[in-house]
């Protein structure tokens, strides 16, 4: 009998204390839950006198739920909006879009020829290996912050002003 | 009978068709029926006109220097066609000629294409109705369409244009349109072809 009560309260406190792992468990996945995060994000340095530029960059989204980017703002240009650049025909157009939305569990990437960040009126002048930061405003309100760095021209399609006699092809970076 | 006659058709046909191809793939670019002189304001500020340009092959993208991404794009690529050119690239000439005519002044072309160093190039300008009658030659497309609301250091205005580059060769004549997707390697076999 004796045994059999043990062996009862051994299997209640291990339900316990499965249960308490298991909320335990599910408070820190809910605070983890999958976030929406930036990576790869860049730019190439503006091109003289023209002091603007584009901003690409891969936005992930791990969650259930499609989420948007809503707004962008960078304290070094004067004005950054989300831009969508579209083929029609045989002409390029460009033109500012409201919100930029991330499919769940998907990403979308900005890239030259599609979406892309517009950064208006540089405050500082950017060359090669500097960073800058963003923040991207989630439709939850979330803001996630970017650090963008400012590549090389010849990696990124850009100005050759700083090629030199570098023979890398740069047909990998086109189709 | 009927069978050698098949066999006899089948023959001609593969004749055709092995003719065909080897016919293609030694063809050099055909003479389009597009292009023609004009006479532009180069980034000097001087009259410039294409025919001057005689003895050299020759490739004309038309697009704006606020443009934040195919005219990087293009113009960063066709730095990398005159490297793989090697000792033909100083027989080609780059055009580039803006259709935001209202921004893109002789001093701003001269100070944008001095960003592309690897690329010997010609920054032109006009009136809007040089513009459109160089671009009609080339049967290019542009369009400016204003940002409602929008103000300075924003673009008031945006610009689309055809990403299209235009090569001639050395008698000015049109051989080949490259098109965005258009690689290096593309390009510069394109262009060797023709000089």
């Amino acid at each position: 009998m004796s045994i059999r009560k043990e062996k009862l309260r051994f299997a209640g406190s291990a339900w316990k204390l499965f249960a308490g792992v298991f909320v335990v468990f599910i408070t820190i996945a809910y605070a983890q839950a999958p976030k929406v995060t930036v990576k790869n994000a860049w730019t190439r340095p503006p091109l003289p006198p023209q002091n603007n530029i584009a901003v690409f960059m891969t936005i992930d989204n791990p969650g259930p739920t499609a989420r948007s980017v809503v707004s962008v703002s960078t304290p070094d240009a004067g004005k950054a909006e989300l831009h969508e650049a579209q083929m029609e025909g045989n002409m390029m157009k460009m033109a500012p879009i409201k919100t930029l939305r991330i499919p769940p569990n998907g990403s979308v990437e900005l890239k030259p020829g599609s979406f892309h960040i517009m950064c208006f009126g540089l405050k500082r002048p950017l060359k090669p290996g500097d960073t800058f930061s963003m923040v991207l405003t989630l439709d939850d309100g979330k803001k996630i912050p970017v650090a963008v760095s400012v590549r090389p021209a010849q990696n990124s399609s850009g100005a050759d002003s700083s090629m030199g006699d570098h023979q890398s092809p740069m047909s990998g970076d086109h189709p | 009978m009927n069978l050698g006659r098949h066999q006899g058709r089948l023959l001609c046909l593969l004749l055709v068709t092995v003719l065909g191809s080897v016919s293609c793939s030694s063809h050099k670019p055909g003479v389009l029926n597009i292009g023609g002189d004009f006479t532009l304001t180069d980034q000097n500020g001087m009259p410039f006109q294409l025919s001057s340009l005689r003895g050299k092959a020759v490739l004309i993208f038309f697009g704006y220097t606020s443009c934040p991404d195919v005219c990087p794009t293009t113009m960063s690529k066709i730095s990398s066609v005159y490297r793989s050119l090697g000792p033909e690239a100083p027989r080609l000439k780059t055009l580039f000629i803006s259709v935001d005519t209202q921004r893109d002044t002789p001093p701003v072309l001269k100070e944008y294409l001095a960003n592309f160093k690897g690329v010997d190039a010609i920054g032109l300008t006009g009136s809007v109705a040089q513009i459109n009658k160089v671009t009609a030659l080339f049967g290019a497309e542009y369009e400016i369409t204003p940002i409602p609301g929008a103000k300075p250091p924003e673009e008031t205005y945006s610009v689309a244009h055809t990403t299209e580059v235009y090569a001639l060769d050395p008698a000015g004549r049109t051989r080949a349109i490259f098109d965005y997707d258009a690689t290096v390697a593309d390009m510069t076999k394109g262009i060797r072809e023709i000089l």
